[in-house]
């Protein structure tokens, strides 16, 4: 019986080699019998060591709770997480996981649903579409990966039913890959939806593709991976910006806007009205959850949670990482 | 005057008279963009309009649309409709035009001007606004996407005799929209009834990036005045404006908002320059020189 | 008594009979004209009232009066009892009435501009402003002489009826395209006569002028 709240024990029960980076994991119960039930779109948290947790996609189809598959990919830069769970895992290790959460979820439309994978960003997709061929809905899976032998998954992918929903592309950069995804984003349906996976950069490109088509904004749902914690401690009326490409973090107290934080450091970016209201001072969110105190950005843009301006909007979540 | 070459000027409905300004089988000329055209009433509300050739012939005609208490026409090929403003069908409504007044500035900063409620006390001193009430109170602007309109919602400010029907100082209610660059309303509830609204537009006429005509067509809720003291009333207010509107520099509309420093009370300007800006409009804006 | 004034808001002569019977204190019943844009003086019904078929119009208890600077000399005759507006003394009475005339002749030339920027009427701009600037330099070169005299006013040491005829359309000139730039003595003037008692902006009078 397992419990109805708390972290789940699970053993490795498989451990597949996919690509030069990437493994997959396949996770039963460690007391035999199905696992809690979980939707397309869900992620587990892994602790694979004491004191390292990860998040992970649920690959699986979600109709089969009898395990849980992940794709992990090793990061070069980790701090542990990949690392760990490429070294130290081999089957029939033992691993501590919690309950599936879900905040990528299917939604319900009466139109085209479009997959965009960028790499690894493609494990919640597969799972959403073993769900979305359940249901014989129309939908479309773009896999972009840098090459063929960096595809993981593939014979996952061509052996399942819905293979002919999947189309690949491979090694491509800007522009040519603005050019493809402008092609495959144009004419936006009415109830279309586009589910969006991957790095950053891949995830920006995709929605300023969209945008450009004119796609609304609640019609892309996306999920990205998240940042590793912050080194430094927030107290309670603080929170700690990461200015993610000069790779510092600083704390901001509640009486300090983040733009006099960045200045007391000697950061200065252009500002003008600084009451949240010209734009000046704009800027990317890559990860976190903004507080915004400004007159400036539209609801869609708001509700995004991808762009703020720092001279008097905050963050409700404990790290902020800018991309400045 | 050279014609403009900006297609997203070019491609919008604008106003080049009222029905009334000549009587039928009359015409008159008029510049548009910087191009003369010829306005001709063929009938009670039938109009043809000509572009004139550089020698005042005859070119081609353009289209034509009088609605709104206005004659309406574009230069280019208009990716939107003339907006829908239900206000001028209902029938207990008084309907008129105001004519035009001519205004020697762009007509962004027209349109702002009309959108700025922080002026009411300074400018349309114990009508519009009180000089011990100018507080500007938080508002909502939005871009709506279905429409390609801005809106600010929520407005509100306390006005001594917000119209010709008002017996006494109000809290008026207003929303605004932008329905087009040269094209904006607004919303405000009528004296005493907080369930109907005046319905109020101003249709700028751009003849050259400096010069403007100004059409304030008005669709309100009013039994009692006259028809010539609401028209009274609004060319007033509009005359004040004006003084104002002349004497701002640059006439032309800078879209960097670090040229002119913007308060909270101003996020209807500024969410109309963001929305100008996305447009790449270069008509009537303001390039700020290299130095 | 029951005074009517034929007005529009937006005259500049109207304007100068509001002023003076403000600053006269006297109580008027306003009919307003449809001057813009329905023409309402152009029609018949109208012309009846003044057959010239122009604002304003002045009915005082059954005498009907035309002409701007006409109702200013009526309305000074007859309601002011200080004898300040309109003073009879031989030295002053005249070039009142001269200044009074010039308001309704060459000072015309800025209305005409104003009509034309404001209102759109087709008619000369260039001449208009040529105009209105030659007579702002003959009124402005006499009030620096007054200025140098130790004086404010056009006439004498009180505003007198001259003043306010020739306020409205020096003060209203921005409307008209001319700015007031070159006449220093004419800018001085105007400010001493917007801080007046019972003196009201009409639209278009700015505040720095």
């Amino acid at each position: 019986m397992l419990d109805a709240v708390g972290d789940l024990d699970v053993v490795v029960r498989k451990i597949r080699v996919e690509t030069s980076e990437i493994r997959s994991f396949v996770l039963e119960s460690a007391s035999g019998g199905p696992l809690p039930a979980f939707e397309a779109g869900a992620h587990i948290d892994v602790y694979p060591l004491p004191g390292i947790c990860r998040q992970y996609s649920l690959v699986n189809d979600p109709a089969d709770n009898s395990r849980y598959v992940l794709g992990v990919k090793r990061e070069p830069n980790s701090r542990g997480g990949s690392t760990a769970m490429h070294g130290q895992l081999t089957e029939g290790s033992r691993l501590k996981i919690s309950r599936p959460r879900n905040n990528f979820a299917l939604r319900v439309n009466s139109g085209r649903s479009l997959l965009m994978a960028g790499g690894i960003g493609v494990t919640p997709l597969l799972s959403m579409a073993q769900a979305l061929a359940a249901k014989r809905a129309d939908f479309v899976l773009h896999y972009f990966a840098r090459s063929a032998q960096e595809l993981a998954f593939r014979d996952f992918i061509t052996r399942s039913p819905w293979a002919d929903h999947v189309l690949y592309h491979f090694g491509l950069v800007p522009p040519v890959l603005n050019d493809v995804l402008d092609e495959i984003l144009s004419a936006p349906g009415r109830d279309d939806v586009i589910y969006l996976c991957g790095p950053n950069p891949f995830m920006d490109v995709v929605r300023s593709s969209a945008e450009q088509a004119n796609w609304p904004a609640r019609s892309l749902v996306l999920e990205h991976f998240s940042a590793e914690p912050p080194k430094l401690t927030p107290g309670d009326s603080e929170f700690v910006v990461r200015l993610a490409k000069r790779g510092i973090e600083l704390l901001v107290p509640s009486g300090k806007t983040i733009i006099s934080v960045l200045r007391e450091a000697g950061i200065e970016i252009k500002t003008s009205c600084e009451q949240g209201v010209c734009g000046t001072c704009l800027t990317a969110v890559i990860d976190g959850e903004p507080e915004h105190n400004d007159v400036f950005l539209s609801d869609e843009e708001r509700e995004s949670g991808r762009l703020m301006t720092p001279c008097v909007s905050r963050a409700k979540s404990k790290l902020l990482v800018l991309d400045l | 005057m050279a014609v403009t070459t900006d297609r997203a000027a070019l491609n919008e409905w604008v106003a080049c008279g009222w029905p009334e300004k000549v009587a039928p089988g009359g015409k008159y000329r008029t510049v548009l963009l910087g191009q003369e055209i010829e306005v001709r009433r063929t009938g009670v509300n039938l109009f043809e309009v000509f572009e004139c050739d550089e020698h005042g012939k005859q070119g081609r005609q353009l289209p034509v649309q009088a609605k709104y208490c206005c004659v309406f026409t574009t230069l280019g090929e208009p990716t939107r409709p003339l907006p829908e403003i239900p206000e001028f069908d209902e029938p207990d409504r008084r309907i008129t035009g105001c004519g035009s007044v001519g205004v020697h500035t762009s007509p962004f900063r027209i349109i702002e001007n009309f959108l700025d409620m922080a002026h009411f006390s300074f400018v349309h001193t114990d009508i519009l606004g009180a000089p011990e009430r100018t507080e500007v109170l938080a508002y909502k602007t939005e871009h709506r996407k279905d429409a390609d309109e801005i809106w600010a919602i929520d407005c509100q400010f306390y006005q001594p005799a917000a119209s010709k029907a008002s017996r006494g100082g109000q809290m008026t209610h207003y929303a605004y929209r932008v329905m087009s660059p040269f094209s904006v309303m607004l919303y405000k509830n009528v004296f005493d009834d907080p369930t109907r609204n005046d319905a109020i537009c101003l249709f700028v006429q751009p003849i050259g990036e400096t010069e403007c005509l100004a059409y304030m067509p008005l669709a309100i809720v009013d039994r009692e005045s006259a028809l010539t003291s609401i028209i009274d009333f609004q060319q007033t207010i509009f005359a004040q404006d004006r003084v104002i509107l002349e004497n701002q520099r640059p006439a032309l509309l800078p879209l960097d908002p670090t040229i002119e420093l913007p308060t909270r009370a101003d996020a209807s300007s500024i969410a109309f320059r963001r929305w100008l800006k996305a447009k790449n409009f270069q008509f009537g804006v303001y390039e700020k020189k290299a130095a | 008594m029951a005074l009517t004034l034929y007005d529009y808001s937006l005259s500049g002569s109207c304007y100068k009979v509001r002023l003076l019977l403000d600053f006269l204190d006297l109580e008027y019943e306003r009919h307003p004209v449809a001057f813009f844009p329905e023409r309402e003086h152009r029609t018949e019904t109208f012309r009846t009232i003044n057959p010239l078929a122009q604002i304003p119009v002045l009915d005082d208890d059954g005498i009907r009066l035309r002409d701007a600077q006409a109702i200013l000399c009526h309305l000074a005759n007859k309601y002011d009892k200080s004898n300040l507006w309109l003073p009879r003394d031989p030295e002053l009475f005249g070039p009142i009435m001269m200044w009074v005339m010039f308001a309704g002749g060459e000072l015309m030339a800025a209305s005409a501009a104003r009509l034309h920027d404001l209102l759109g009427y087709d008619l000369d701009i260039k001449m208009a402003r040529r105009n209105a600037h030659a007579a702002f330099r003959i009124l402005d070169d006499h009030l620096t002489r007054r200025e140098i005299e130790g004086g404010t006013w056009i006439v004498g040491g009180h505003p007198t009826i001259a003043d306010v005829a020739c306020f409205p359309y020096t003060a209203l000139s921005n409307d008209g395209g001319i700015g007031l730039e070159d006449y220093p003595a004419l800018r001085n003037w105007l400010r001493s006569f917007m801080r007046l008692p019972k003196f009201d902006a009409m639209s278009g009078i700015s505040e720095f002028a």
